[in-house]
């Protein structure tokens, strides 16, 4: 499947749903390709001089179609997949020149004029009231969510040839246009909150910045405007305090540059939880594969639910009397152990700083809690696990103290 | 089509079957009750139906309804000619002193989200009660197409949280490719529409269905779905 993050794994239904659209509009499109090759302007799109008639309008539609699905598997992080599936598609100049024709067509008539309104929206949902809110919520989602549409028919049209989409002036200019507007006020979005988050969950995580409208500051609360009024107040009763302000600013920009610098060299650098969970998970020297074998099932007093537990092999990381802590590559885990009950309806909580608490979700086996790797709350560098029990409540500190 | 409290009851029976998710038998009890505010369903009549308010430009003063109402309503209660729909809009606004729609407004202006004129409102839903009931009915067998049809499979239908808030948001799309969201409101499990229309009749049904098991998917992984028990 090409995958390139081994922890990573998409979500099945979506996956499929997402390889039979690709084969269903990919047959579309080589019928009405076949179709268009024999009308007289043998160049379909707009690049041709000439206007959109039924047919080749007909066969951009496909083409878009057929993009967003391949876009879809790409962010999925199926794209080998996705590739496979195009075949002869792949090296088509026709199909290529459609899907620049199609991405265009879709920044012209669906995200253009999804802006105003869109900018209209965003400014007023800071003061709407009940119910209002709501509907404006809904209203910012559906817009930006063309601007997931032409991402996506972006992201299908690199695949399908191999390089840029040659789009026209004019489409590009709109599609920046649109996207400096919108970067400008994204800040009004906070108070979507975790909405925002799940938009650009479903797509493997190197993807997710991608869809940098739904991910940047997505961890964040969806109070943080509301936050904000109180900062401004603390500042104007308490000028002082504006010290400890642009400290913890500078603080958080030498936290981008030094994890910026971590990317780029790969050492040294302050690592996410995620990645520090992954590293215990899966040892650098070995292949994902070889990793996996070596890894022994968690045993313990689950007894039958060993074997169901997960498809995959699960790593201790941090044992004590009462609980065990370990992941499977895609979760933290925590089990409890018998005879130890966790506290009734208060799950595991996972304490970031800058990050709401994630309660953990139930397992379907008894006693055990799931906190996804893939929330965000796993890019912070340091969290507390909180684990409350029916005798006590236990805070543990991750990364894990080794000489625990 | 007041807004109802949109907080779950303690202790209700709904409340009790959403806490490990929606099962098919509450499901199958919800009802559309209306749009959450008579504000939001005024926004929704005037710019989708008479197309008159809260629409780009070209579209604004464009004579051909994109919306083919006879797919979605039969013997919609519509002038099929956009012009003369607007017209007979205008002129049926004129004689409500109070709405901010009457003939002497800007064009594309948008009063209806600011409206607090109960007098407005209520006239407003008088004189277009036929359409307004017309396009609520619409809703209403949009969603419960969608109930009747999700599966795991077949995403039709879509309930999640939102912001740790206890109140359930729900999304669904039919196969006529009308869209809609809507809140669990705790009385009765009415659902209360946040938005319905049909966005782009053009686009498949298995893209929007797509859409959806996007969406589905990244609340699955953020863990503020709402599963659907049984599908």
């Amino acid at each position: 499947m090409g995958m390139s993050l081994p922890w990573w794994k998409p979500d099945e239904e979506l996956l499929a749903a997402t390889l039979a659209e690709i084969d269903e509009r990919a047959a579309e499109v080589r019928r009405a390709l076949a179709f268009v090759s024999c009308l007289p302007d043998q160049q379909p799109g707009r690049e041709s001089g000439i206007p959109l008639d039924h047919d080749r309008a007909a066969a951009t539609d496909h083409m878009g179609d057929l993009l967003d699905a391949v876009g879809t598997a790409v962010f999925l992080g199926a794209s080998d997949t996705a590739r496979d599936r195009l075949g002869d598609l792949l090296d088509s100049r026709a199909a290529c020149d459609l899907a620049a024709a199609a991405v265009s067509r879709l920044i012209e008539e669906s995200l253009s004029p999804a802006l105003s309104g869109l900018m209209n929206d965003i400014y007023e949902l800071v003061a709407a009231e009940d119910g209002d809110r709501e509907c404006l919520e809904e209203r910012i989602v559906d817009a930006l969510a063309e601007r997931d549409r032409v991402e996506l028919a972006m992201e299908g049209a690199r695949l399908l040839c191999g390089c840029e989409p040659e789009l026209d002036d004019d489409s590009l200019a709109a599609l920046a246009s649109f996207d400096d507007l919108l970067r400008a006020e994204l800040w009004r979005t906070l108070p979507l909150g975790d909405r925002r988050a799940a938009r650009c969950a479903w797509a493997a995580p190197r993807y997710r910045e991608r869809l940098w409208w739904w991910f940047r500051g997505c961890d964040l609360p969806h109070t943080a405007l509301q936050d904000m009024q109180t900062v401004a107040r603390v500042i104007h009763l308490f000028p002082e305090a504006r010290q400890e302000l642009e400290r913890m600013l500078e603080a958080e920009q030498i936290l981008d540059s030094l994890c910026a610098a971590g990317r780029d060299r790969g050492r040294g650098k302050v690592i996410s939880l995620r990645e520090y969970l992954l590293r215990k998970f899966r040892p650098k020297t070995s292949s994902s594969g070889e990793t996996r074998q070596m890894f022994v099932c968690v045993s313990g007093p689950r007894g039958p639910y060993d074997l169901a537990a997960s498809h995959y092999e699960e790593k201790p990381l941090y044992q004590t009397a009462e609980l065990t802590v370990s992941t499977d590559g895609e979760n933290l885990i925590v089990d409890i152990e018998s005879p130890e009950k966790p506290l009734a309806d208060r799950p595991p909580v996972l304490e970031a700083p800058d990050h709401a608490p994630l309660a953990a979700r139930q397992a379907p086996e008894p006693n055990r809690f799931e906190f996804p790797l893939s929330n965000p709350v796993f890019s912070a560098p340091e969290a507390w696990l909180v684990v409350s029990l029916t005798t006590s409540e236990r805070r543990i500190r991750l990364p894990f103290d080794e000489r625990e | 089509m007041a807004r109802r409290d949109l907080v779950l009851g303690e202790g209700g029976r709904l409340l009790e079957s959403l806490s490990s998710g929606l099962d098919k038998k509450t499901l199958s009890e919800l009802r559309v009750a209306g749009f959450v505010n008579t504000r939001v369903a005024h926004l929704h009549l005037f710019k989708h139906v008479v197309r008159l308010c809260d629409l780009p430009p070209e579209e604004l003063y464009a004579s051909r309804d994109p919306e083919k109402w006879s797919e979605i309503i039969p013997n919609p209660p519509l002038a099929p000619d956009l012009r003369a729909r607007r017209r007979k809009a205008r002129e049926s606004l004129a004689a409500i002193d109070s709405c901010g729609l009457r003939v002497g407004r800007p064009e594309g202006d948008l009063p209806c989200r600011t409206c607090s004129s109960a007098d407005a409102q209520g006239a407003v839903d008088e004189a277009f009660s036929d359409l307004m009931a017309s396009y609520l009915e619409a809703g209403r067998q949009a969603f419960e197409w969608a109930k009747r049809n999700v599966s795991e499979r077949l995403p039709f239908l879509l309930a999640f949280r939102q912001n740790g808030q206890p109140g359930v948001r729900l999304k669904f799309v039919d196969n006529r490719k009308i869209t809609g969201a809507g809140l669990l409101s705790r009385h009765g499990g009415e659902v209360l529409l946040l938005t319905c229309y049909r966005k782009d009749p053009g686009r498949p049904l298995s893209l929007l269905k797509l859409s959806l098991s996007r969406e589905r998917a990244g609340h699955r992984n953020e863990g503020t779905l709402v599963p659907i028990q049984g599908c």
